[in-house]
């Protein structure tokens, strides 16, 4: 599993510091919202909306530079839509590594 | 130029705004989290750009772009790296941008829109439904007997196995025909598919709400793809 790190928010942001304190700020806030309402529709087996909710991770994924866990939401967002939800203990563990960190910053 | 962004995601709407700083004479009027909204600013102000996210809920980047009469230039902004070629088949877009949208990247999407023409004057709209209504009324063979309904009395009509439902205010036909051949006798401006299974009188809409249309006490659904013609026709303020 590869770990959350600020290197690609630093990139976006070059050296607009008070840029980069913005959007951890957002991702703060959007995030832990983001995976609550995934984890609500995966509950209710809502496979399609899961699928939607993990497309929407990607770039929260993505932003906190995971590039491993980017391809495992590929390819688990593609499973969702065809109703198998057999990623989602891997996925699970992606969204824990990454609340953790972001609860942390 | 002038710009508007469209994104549910906050993080999105603040990278895309952040770059709008950075490129020159780019200024951004206003920001969206949902598709609606947008739909709504528009049919009130002119803007030179859009950047689009594709994936929302309810209502997706296409369907907005279905929309809109004559669309502005717009980017359109994934988390989709292997995007659908779909985006190349509307004269209007630009280019794309993959999300977390890099300032680089930003900055030669906005060159290109700055230098966009579209191929050809070629819109948004779909391809025009030749009816041929004529006068005011629609005749229809029950049992043997030609009876005449007023366009305006009809409320919904039902696809029913090999028969048609037309509901009206005062009456409910039963017709041996098919959704397909009513529809191309019907008006199309007071006439509107938006499902498989149900055309509505445009006119007696009462309310909208989620995927669905009230008319007089029946709700009938609106499908996905049906969805952006009824959005583009209703008067929103």
């Amino acid at each position: 599993m590869d770990n959350p790190n600020l290197n690609k928010i630093r990139e976006i942001a070059g050296d607009q510091v008070e840029f980069q304190k913005e959007m951890i700020t957002i991702i703060k806030e959007e995030l832990p919202v983001e995976v609550e309402v995934y984890r609500k529709n995966l509950n209710a087996k809502y496979f399609l909306k899961s699928a939607e909710d993990v497309h929407k991770l990607k770039h929260k994924i993505s932003i906190l530079n995971m590039a491993n866990s980017y391809e495992l939401a590929i390819n688990y967002e593609n499973e969702l839509r065809a109703g198998n939800p057999e990623l989602a203990g891997q996925f699970e563990e992606t969204l824990q590594n990454m609340l953790d960190f972001v609860a942390k910053l | 130029m002038n710009c508007i962004i469209i994104d549910d995601e906050a993080l999105a709407r603040a990278i895309i705004r952040n770059h709008c700083v950075k490129a020159d004479e780019l200024e951004v009027l206003e920001e969206f989290s949902n598709a609606i909204a947008a739909i709504k600013y528009l049919n009130q102000n002119t803007v030179d750009l859009i950047f689009l996210d594709i994936h929302m809920p309810d209502f997706t980047g296409f369907d907005f772009i279905q929309t809109l009469k004559n669309p502005p230039k717009i980017v359109l902004t994934t988390s989709d790296r292997n995007f659908a070629i779909e985006a190349f088949e509307y004269d209007c877009i630009v280019d794309y941008l993959v999300k977390p949208v890099g300032l680089p990247r930003f900055l030669k999407a906005v060159q290109k829109a700055e230098q966009f023409k579209p191929i050809t004057a070629k819109t948004a709209e779909p391809t025009a439904k030749t009816s041929d209504a004529e006068g005011n009324d629609l005749y229809v063979n029950i049992d043997r007997r030609l009876i005449k309904i007023n366009f305006d009395s009809i409320l919904i009509i039902e696809a029913k196995g090999d028969y048609i439902l037309i509901k009206t205010e005062g009456k409910n036909y039963t017709v041996h025909s098919t959704l397909k051949k009513i529809e191309d006798k019907l008006p199309e401006s007071k006439f509107l598919k938006i499902h498989r299974s149900y055309v509505i009188n445009f006119h007696k809409i009462i309310d909208i709400e989620d995927n669905s249309v009230l008319i007089a006490k029946d709700v009938i659904p609106i499908s996905r793809s049906n969805r952006p013609i009824l959005m583009k026709r209703l008067n929103l303020l």
